[in-house]
């Protein structure tokens, strides 16, 4: 069976854009929540986010525009960008494919009036369409192609928060089963716009108001965890044959082993409370990967500082890694970054692991007794 | 049956994919709220009818039409009246369509677990609900009837439920049908067009192939002669003047034939092949569209079962720049 390796990867991130300064700031444990800024949320219970703060370029006025009328599609344009470059793709071939994922349209209502209210809705649907109001999901992609040229495959994922990671996990399998020769991977979102916070915030799943003082506003496992910070960007990965890329003198910068997906049929608003879902994912991978659990050395999790969540992941963990759960250390970045739908890596040559900021695992453990939650940054 | 031959054209390649078997399938069409009701129709002459959309009277999209008729009754085949309160219409077609298929596969009877099927979905444009939209609008308009801020976080937001957003959630067609069904294993859902339903037909074999799973549900819907959806394509290249859109949805139960376990048979599957087109000047084509109108996503499931029913070429055309051709026999 062919092995697959990565052998490039781009960041757009609220703590630094571009690799090197997202692992800077990673490993020194930045915080990239903060005050939203991108609109006057000052009406809304929802205020903190994790907002990209540089402003990105784009050679082409096309891009520029698409990027100015949908933050994300410029997120995920840089983040494949310096993705392909670092593995010196230049364009797509025929052979190769592109997986990528996000979650919600974004609907541009800024713009929206009319002489009467009670015009609604008729006069609104007759001024969108001569308005462009929403991007379609696969605009991203679009754009992508339009620079790279249009490859093989090329899939818009909608599956939310698994999102950028079933991107990677069906790339990689098609990259192992031959079905494609190179696969640019990965996730991009953002939903700090008004309707993107407003829905969360209905939705009740989000940190309201203000910080704590002395404490991080996102703080997955914590005991006092108070909700989870959406948060923007993007994350791709390009994945390659090992022998095609070792062939052509590529640097390898890590190998996937192996994917699981799963769907936990319980609920849409709830996860099942046992983490079976979770847990057969996580099971499903190692299988794929032909791996015992005893053989991991550390855990990324979801970790959205919910109520909801981190005690059922914490169960999944703990299900999965009856042996070792105590001694596998688990990371959960958005107490940095916030919450988005794209994916996320480690330096796979040199794992470090990043802190889980201003967490308190000594209330965590007893309650949920799931693995022990980094505080801090080190090599691993 | 699905051949690695079939699949050896530009980068869509198909290797080591079992034979493929349909053991149920489902759908809802603007001519019936099942795959029996749409052949009985289509038998006894009916076609699709447009009508304008108002809105888009005096705009350069004024020939866009609309399938006319009312809305379908789906009361029957979705009988959780707790979850419709989350299901936008796409979702509701979808979980309607798969019901039908699944209750015809059977496959809880025959023993498969629920982690051992896999779902894969093609959805299309989201389409929010225009009484609770239009609601939020008008709250959320200032003096000047223009578009206000703080009037939409202070009487806007709060004009609608708060489950809204779940109606314009790409991913919660297949969320509900995975809830309501009580599928568990490996899926994939994917956005907005035809060609990503074909995809994830060919997802669905591959994880058949891979052994990730034992049975593989393949939905799609879409809802393109909803206002927002048309909106959305009025003004794109998928349309051409005059089509007729419509809303459907369609579900296929499929299994490897060495392995599955019934005698139940629809149809099978001897060769599917999905390849993006550099030819962006082509038109769309898409043989079911004068009978049941343009489906968009769910158009490559309806075509792979009704096009031998009706006699139709199962083959699909998509335009401008996705374009693309899908395949199936």
């Amino acid at each position: 069976m062919r092995r697959v390796v990565i052998t490039g990867f781009g960041i757009v991130s609220p703590i630094g854009t571009g690799v090197e300064a997202f692992f800077d700031a990673l490993g020194q444990g930045c915080n990239g929540i903060a005050p939203i800024s991108h609109f006057d949320a000052s009406g809304l219970e929802v205020r903190y986010a994790g907002e990209v703060k540089e402003a990105l370029s784009f050679a082409h006025e096309h891009e520029q525009a698409l990027a100015e009328r949908d933050p994300k599609v410029g997120f995920a344009l840089t983040a494949a960008a310096e993705a392909l470059s670092m593995a010196g793709v230049k364009a797509f071939s025929p052979d190769d494919c592109i997986h990528i994922g996000t979650s919600l349209e974004t609907f541009f209502f800024k713009e929206f009036s009319v002489e009467s209210p009670s015009e609604c809705p008729e006069a609104f649907f007759r001024h969108l369409v001569t308005h462009p109001w929403r991007l379609p999901l696969d605009a991203a992609l679009r754009a992508i192609q339009t620079r790279y040229g249009r490859g093989g495959q090329a899939v818009t994922n909608c599956s939310a928060c698994a999102v950028g990671l079933q991107t990677i996990g069906q790339a990689f399998h098609a990259v192992r089963g031959g079905r494609c020769s190179l696969a640019l991977a990965g996730g991009f979102d953002s939903m700090i716009n008004p309707l993107g916070v407003g829905g969360f915030q209905l939705l009740g799943a989000p940190a309201l108001g203000n910080p704590v003082p002395g404490k991080a506003f996102c703080r997955p496992f914590d005991a006092s965890r108070s909700g989870l910070v959406l948060g923007e960007g993007a994350g791709f990965v390009v994945l390659e044959e090992r022998e095609k890329a070792l062939s052509l003198g590529k640097t390898l910068y890590a190998e996937v082993c192996g994917y699981g997906a799963t769907l936990d049929a319980h609920g849409l608003s709830a996860p099942d409370p046992d983490g079976d879902g979770a847990a057969r994912a996580m099971l499903a991978a190692l299988c794929d990967a032909k791996l015992l659990p005893q053989a991991v050395d550390h855990i990324n999790a979801h970790g959205t500082g919910t109520q909801l969540n981190d005690p059922v992941e914490a169960a999944a963990i703990r299900r999965v890694f009856a042996d070792t759960w105590q001694k596998v250390p688990v990371t959960a970045v958005k107490s940095m970054l916030a919450f988005d739908r794209r994916c996320w890596i480690h330096r796979g040559h040199h794992l470090h692991l990043h802190p889980t900021a201003r967490n308190h695992p000594s209330e965590y453990r007893p309650r949920h007794g799931g693995g022990w939650v980094r505080t801090d940054a080190r090599q691993a | 049956m699905l051949s690695a031959k079939a699949f050896s054209q530009l980068g869509w390649q198909m290797q080591n994919v079992p034979e493929v078997r349909i053991i149920g399938s489902g759908m809802v069409t603007c001519l019936g709220a099942s795959c029996a009701a749409t052949l009985a129709a289509v038998k006894a002459g009916s076609r699709v009818q447009g009508e304008p959309f108002p809105f888009l009277a005096g705009t350069p999209y004024s020939d866009c039409l609309a399938a006319q008729g009312q809305e379908l009754d789906l009361c029957g085949r979705i009988t959780d009246r707790r979850m419709r309160k989350f299901m936008s219409r796409q979702a509701e077609l979808a979980a309607a369509a798969a019901r039908e298929a699944l209750e015809e596969a059977d496959l809880p009877a025959r023993g498969v677990a629920p982690e051992r099927i896999g779902l894969y979905a093609g959805v299309g444009l989201a389409a929010m609900d225009i009484a609770a939209s239009a609601k939020l609008l008008r709250a959320s308009l200032d003096e000047e009837g223009s578009f206000s801020l703080s009037r939409f976080s202070r009487d806007g937001l709060h004009t609608i439920h708060p489950l809204w957003s779940f109606h314009t959630l790409a991913n919660m067609p297949a969320c509900i049908v995975s809830v309501l069904e009580g599928i568990k294993g490996d899926n994939g859902i994917y956005t907005p067009w035809e060609d990503q339903t074909a995809f994830a037909l060919l997802e669905a074999a591959h994880a058949l192939g891979e052994g990730s799973i034992d049975a593989a549900v393949v939905v799609a819907s879409d809802t393109p002669s909803h206002p927002a959806s048309m909106v959305g394509l009025a003004s794109s290249d998928f349309i051409a003047p005059g089509e007729v859109v419509a809303p459907g949805a369609a579900c296929l139960v499929l299994e490897r034939t060495n392995t599955s376990t019934t005698e139940r048979l629809f149809s099978r599957l001897s060769s599917l092949r999905l390849v993006t087109s550099p030819q962006e000047d082509a038109r769309p084509d898409d043989p079911l569209a004068p009978v049941i109108g343009r489906t968009l996503a769910a158009a490559p499931l309806l075509l792979v079962i009704l096009a031998p029913l009706l006699g139709l070429p199962c083959r699909l055309r998509g335009c401008g720049k996705h374009s693309f051709s899908f395949e199936a026999a």
